[in-house]
């Protein structure tokens, strides 16, 4: 059970990354607002979704 | 936000002409109160022109191209795989449609992490195409186990040994002379053999590898290697104030500079990061160590490795990326009294305690090279020691790439005293699977004979030349021997080495480290 919630835990990995696509998710509503950017801010969602699935991701989150 | 701020112009314009269409359609709906034959035909159109927007955006951080042709090949990729653009508009359409508008409970998490998460796993299909794309653009399919079984025994074993390139510039008129008469090596050898280190020249190496593929009867190419630890022409701190910022990231710029100059000067590989753990100041290699910490020199070592090779995958793509070697395994720091190549007093329990997360890091970053130490561990010289590179680094640890002994490392087991001459040593070595022996040659004046007399197998000799072809082809030696540096041959092409913002990095770097010293953080 202590494995489960350490910090080099499963559970905690899978959590960072579901914080990391929250603050995604929230960057990308605000870049979304004046409609005229929506595809400069997809393009870059698209990037960076991409790059987390290598793991060469900078942090989303600061 | 790079990418937010690059790609934006192409970006906005396919957004606009996207609105214009949507707007469009929605003006001559209204306008006409057409049929459902008509309303069918809109929503199809809107479905295509939905799933080439998907595409196309996924393509413009990826790839060079003009609007036009981007917008084609977005279409082209959708139709030609179809079922993922099945996929991805059903998951699109779920989260981002249905979820909100039939399932109202479901609405606060889609505004919470609905978006990213369709693009996250819109992402993770697109990677299942695109990577497939982008190999076969570098034409890198060799066949390897045509090569090897191609390969005559000789040629095998000197594809196992590395030598610095003054072996190389015998005259022409083929005498052998120098260090090559006495290492027993011939110029039918010298043809033949694997990788170079040592050389930071990068006209020197093309030089050196222009000639190499005219004599190597297989056209293999050269590996090209070298000491390059903090820097090679943009000069940073040494590894130990690296290891004192504390800052992984820094770390990681600093080894993406240094592979960028690297490259430009011929190298393939370089013998960095050393994770050894130090903890003897009176060992002279310290400086080379990020410190003292089991975990800071697993974040470290795994900082560089990530700078160096890039994403999994990115050597073969990315010119301006290199292949890292971890060094030293194992325990090269914990030398008795810091007396270097002697032995280390280590227990199973203090190498596993502290040694062993500084290598094991790098190891999971998928570092494609391992270096073997001069000491001794339970006073089994480490290149000949099985338990170390066989049930620790090969087994538990799970490296699948090359490894290296460390300069004149085989032969010194005869030093140690475990072996009594070139051919006892070259088995030891053979046996704990160390593929490439530097500097030294006993593995090309015994290994035929070993293998001839049945006391090695040819098959030991075949995974070690696989393992070396794989890291060639892994680097894109079969498709550009020169690795892209013939580009700079040309008149306009612009140097990254001591750019601007190399300099630039550098100096803050170094203001920051000294602020560190006059602070007195270090002790």
């Amino acid at each position: 059970m202590r494995r489960l919630f350490s910090i080099d835990g499963t559970l905690y990995k899978y959590m960072m990354k579901v914080y990391d696509l929250i603050v995604l998710n929230l960057l990308l509503i605000i870049t979304c607002l004046p409609i005229v950017t929506i595809g400069a801010a997809l393009v870059a969602l698209y990037d960076v979704t991409y790059k987390m699935q290598t793991g060469y991701e900078k942090k989303v989150s600061w | 936000m790079v990418s937010f701020k690059k790609n934006w112009q192409q970006a906005t314009i396919i957004w606009v002409f996207f609105l214009l269409f949507l707007i469009g359609e929605f003006l001559f709906i209204t306008a006409v109160h057409g049929s459902s034959v008509i309303l069918l035909s809109f929503l199809f159109m809107t479905v295509i022109a939905v799933i080439t927007l998907i595409y196309s955006f996924s393509l413009i951080s990826k790839f060079q191209n003009s609007v036009g042709i981007m917008l084609r090949n977005g279409l082209m990729l959708a139709i030609h795989n179809a079922p993922y653009s099945i996929l991805m508009l059903l998951i699109t359409g779920i989260i981002c449609l249905y979820l909100p508008i039939y399932q109202k409970w479901a609405g606060i998490l889609v505004i919470l992490l609905g978006f990213s998460t369709v693009a996250y796993a819109q992402s993770y299909l697109m990677r299942k195409i695109l990577v497939p794309l982008i190999m076969k653009e570098r034409k890198m399919r060799v066949d390897i186990q045509l090569l090897i079984k191609k390969k005559t025994l000789r040629q095998k074993i000197a594809q196992m040994t590395q030598l610095v390139p003054d072996f190389f510039d015998t005259d022409e008129s083929g005498v052998v002379t120098g260090p090559l008469a006495s290492f027993g090596i011939s110029k039918v050898d010298l043809a033949m053999i694997g990788s170079v280190l040592g050389s930071y020249d990068g006209e020197t190496l093309y030089r050196l590898q222009k000639k190499h593929m005219v004599q190597d009867p297989l056209k293999i190419p050269l590996l090209f290697m070298g000491d390059v630890i903090h820097g090679l022409k943009t000069i940073f701190p040494i590894p130990l104030a690296l290891g004192a910022t504390f800052n992984p990231e820094t770390v990681e710029k600093v080894a993406a500079i240094s592979a960028i100059e690297s490259s430009e000067a011929g190298l393939h590989v370089t013998f960095s990061p050393m994770a050894d753990l130090v903890r003897d100041i009176r060992w002279g290699r310290v400086m080379e160590s990020t410190g003292e910490d089991p975990y800071l020199n697993g974040l470290m070592s795994e900082a560089f490795v990530k700078g160096y090779q890039g994403t999994p995958g990115e050597l073969l793509i990315n010119r301006y990326k290199i292949a890292a070697t971890l060094k030293h395994f194992a325990g090269y720091g914990a030398v008795e009294a810091g007396r270097d190549y002697t032995k280390a007093e280590l227990s199973e329990h203090s190498l596993r305690e502290y040694y062993l997360s500084g290598y094991k890091a790098a190891i999971d970053a998928g570092v494609e090279l391992v270096m073997t130490a001069f000491n001794t561990v339970d006073d089994i010289p480490a290149t000949a020691n099985k338990h170390l590179m066989l049930d620790l680094l090969r087994g538990e640890l799970g490296f699948k790439g090359v490894l290296i002994s460390d300069w004149g490392a085989v032969t010194e087991l005869i030093a140690h005293g475990v072996a009594a001459d070139y051919k006892a040593a070259a088995k030891l070595a053979i046996e704990a699977r160390v593929d490439i022996e530097m500097m030294t040659p006993a593995y090309l004046q015994s290994l035929e004979d070993l293998v001839t007399t049945g006391i090695v197998s040819e098959r030991q000799i075949d995974q070690a030349v696989l393992g070396i072809l794989t890291l060639k082809e892994k680097l894109g030696l079969f498709a550009d021997p020169y690795r892209g540096y013939e580009q700079q041959l040309s008149n306009d092409y612009q140097f990254r080495t001591l750019s601007l913002p190399h300099r630039i990095q550098e100096d803050k770097l170094q203001k920051r480290v000294l602020y560190y010293l006059k602070m007195g953080f270090y002790h």
